[in-house]
């Protein structure tokens, strides 16, 4: 895509902020030590230049300043299809020196701001990341939309005039799987659909009677769903390459859990070895975990949260983001092996970004129908929110 | 009649494997004719605004589809198949009345039995009626919780119409989550109707007379307890 061209990059020296990349290079630290935003002045940028470079950075935790309160100096300008950017310290050591071009204007800032993401953490940025999310685009219909991840250059990926739930991407980015109420055969039903980005092909993945969702997939290939086929809501675990016409019956599938209680919003530890959802275990909302080839479930203690669900795992491995329903919905972290939660922020439907810090998720105002998305940064627990758009947002995923 | 059916579904899957499966070669597919704008923000995003409708319209497969495409169990008897319906019917909504269920749970209500059981009475009266199990929910919980709870509710209505004698194949159940509010508003009273099964009929329409193509819908009464011609 036009935004990964490549562009021309100078070497950056890293060396003068080695302190400040040690810090944060040491991995997310999400509970006890609540990260400082880092103070950052832009100079020389103009108009929609300028506005992208502060909500990204301000994204991946940087509070954009005067000069003199600032830390860290980014001082550059921008033309039609060019931008320049030189990074400093307070104390004037150089940082970088960059000319980007052969892009957009936002696709110029976003790659800058990576660059002084980069720079000042040692971390990577995220500013060149897709999300998918649903959106409302007429009454009693949804379609699934792709978009950059500050929810800007948005396009239709579908156009079946239904209510379609759930999009998630394939770990390769490739494609991605949504939840569907088209009608096939004269009868409307959920559907696993599979997409194929690069081609637009879909397929059914899955079809069978009642309740057909989840569509996780594993870095193996193995793709989680929830089905209600044998009458009561469980998770099954299709193997590599399974195709759904050639398995009317679901024999080849791998049934993981058997009981009347719901289950929702699969999600695969990086390494595909567990399976982690939301259940019901005496009637108490709970997050838990399977083997991904089966076994025993494991509860994920989440002490101090009312209500779990959504159950998003960070690719680091660390961390499950989670929604709370106390009152309202709520944003919540806890160790991927459980215990104590953080409770961060109103919202819902939550989703890592790659770099394991950004959580992308959704706020009511105003109705279910209003839903807006916002990003948590979680070290510094600061909150953007993304541009509104006509019908309601939801259910976000983050490439 | 199997045979038929599986003929019919098989036609179904190879039209929709035909017309579904082109291919774009753009990173994404656009939709023809779509205009969004974001409001707000710093930015005026918009969706590509042309390309190929080949995604619009699904196929099942990707497997090759058409008539040598992978071979297809029908469902069993004459009930819902997995890929649709065996035969032309007509939808009849709101035969039945509606199904409540309490905050969170998908526990029947002893007051909703009677309901059930007129269903289930028309049903065995009908038997070549199908019927749909819609569970829905209200807006209080999240998008992919409602899902499985709409599931849950309509699985207990189905359940109990298949302990009063309706055959199971004849059932189906899907959940509609919280996407589909029978009254718009957030407060008790419109979540209370929300909370809700609905029934969905699929009356089978008459066989075409004298070999005649189109079919005329058979005159159906829908009082509960009344049996179709």
């Amino acid at each position: 895509m036009n935004h990964r061209k490549p562009f021309a990059l100078f070497p950056i020296l890293f060396s003068m902020f080695a302190m400040v990349a040690s810090t944060w290079a040491a991995g997310l630290q999400v509970q006890g030590n609540v990260g400082k935003l880092i103070p950052v002045a832009l100079t020389g940028y103009q108009g929609e230049v300028a506005k992208v470079l502060a909500f990204d950075l301000e994204v991946m935790g940087c509070k954009i300043v005067p000069k003199g309160d600032a830390s860290f100096v980014l001082n550059g300008k921008n033309g039609p299809n060019n931008l320049t950017g030189v990074l400093s310290d307070n104390a004037g050591n150089f940082g970088f020196n960059l000319n980007i071009n052969g892009a957009a204007p936002r696709v110029l800032a976003h790659a800058l701001s990576n660059a002084t993401i980069k720079a000042i953490t040692g971390q990577n940025g995220i500013a060149h990341t897709r999300i998918l999310f649903t959106m409302k685009t007429a009454a009693r219909e949804w379609e699934v939309f792709q978009s950059d991840f500050d929810g800007h250059n948005p396009v239709a990926l579908t156009n079946d005039k239904s209510i379609v739930e759930s999009p998630m991407w394939m770990p390769n980015h490739s494609g991605l799987f949504y939840t569907s109420w088209m009608t096939i055969g004269g009868l409307q039903n959920t559907t696993v659909v599979k997409h194929n980005l690069k081609t637009g092909k879909r397929e059914v993945f899955s079809r069978y009677k009642g309740l057909n969702t989840g569509g996780a997939m594993a870095p193996n290939g193995s793709v989680a769903l929830i089905l209600s086929k044998n009458r009561s809501t469980d998770v099954y675990v299709a193997p590599p390459k399974w195709e759904f016409l050639k398995d009317i019956k679901g024999e080849k599938l791998l049934r993981l859990t058997r009981s009347r209680e719901e289950k929702s919003s699969p999600t695969w530890s990086p390494d595909g070895q567990w399976l982690c959802f939301h259940t019901l275990i005496g009637g108490k909302h709970t997050l838990v975990k399977v083997p991904a080839g089966g076994g025993q479930m494991v509860s994920i203690p989440t002490r101090g949260a009312f209500r779990p669900t959504q159950p998003s795992w960070s690719p680091d491995g660390k961390w499950i983001a989670f929604t709370q329903q106390r009152g309202g919905f709520q944003i919540g972290v806890v160790p991927a092996a459980g215990g104590n939660v953080k409770i961060y922020c109103e919202g819902e439907d939550p989703a890592w970004a790659a770099n394991s810090r950004n959580i992308i998720f959704t706020r009511r105002a105003g109705g279910v129908n209003k839903k807006r998305m916002a990003i948590l940064d979680v070290p510094t627990e600061q909150v953007k929110i993304l541009p509104a758009f006509r019908g309601g947002v939801g259910q976000p995923a983050w490439q | 009649m199997q045979g038929a059916t599986y003929l019919k579904t098989l036609a179904v899957v190879a039209a929709l494997a035909a017309f579904g499966c082109k291919s774009a070669t753009t990173d994404v597919t656009n939709i023809p004719g779509k205009t969004l704008a974001t409001n707000g923000g710093n930015g005026n995003g918009n969706t590509g605004g042309n390309g190929g409708n080949g995604n619009t319209d699904l196929g099942p497969g990707g497997t090759g589809g058409g008539t040598g495409g992978p071979e297809i169990t029908p469902g069993p008897g004459p009930g819902f198949g997995p890929l649709g319906l065996p035969g032309e019917h007509e939808i009849v909504r709101d035969a039945f009345q509606k199904i409540h269920f309490a905050y969170d749970s998908a526990e029947l209500r002893p007051e909703d039995l009677p309901n059930i059981t007129k269903v289930a009475e028309y049903l065995i009266q009908n038997p070549n009626h199908l019927l749909e199990v819609e569970g829905h929910c209200d807006e209080r919980g999240t998008e992919d919780y409602n899902l499985s709870l709409g599931e849950r509710r309509a699985q207990a209505i189905a359940q109990a119409l298949s302990e009063l004698g309706v055959t199971v194949n004849r059932l189906a159940t899907k959940s509609m989550g919280e996407k589909m509010p029978v009254v718009q508003g957030s407060d008790k009273e419109s979540f209370a109707a929300n909370r809700r099964g609905e029934f969905v009929l699929y009356v089978p329409l008459a066989a075409p007379a004298n070999g005649a193509n189109g079919a005329t819908p058979q005159r159906i009464n829908l009082t509960p307890g009344a049996a179709t011609p």
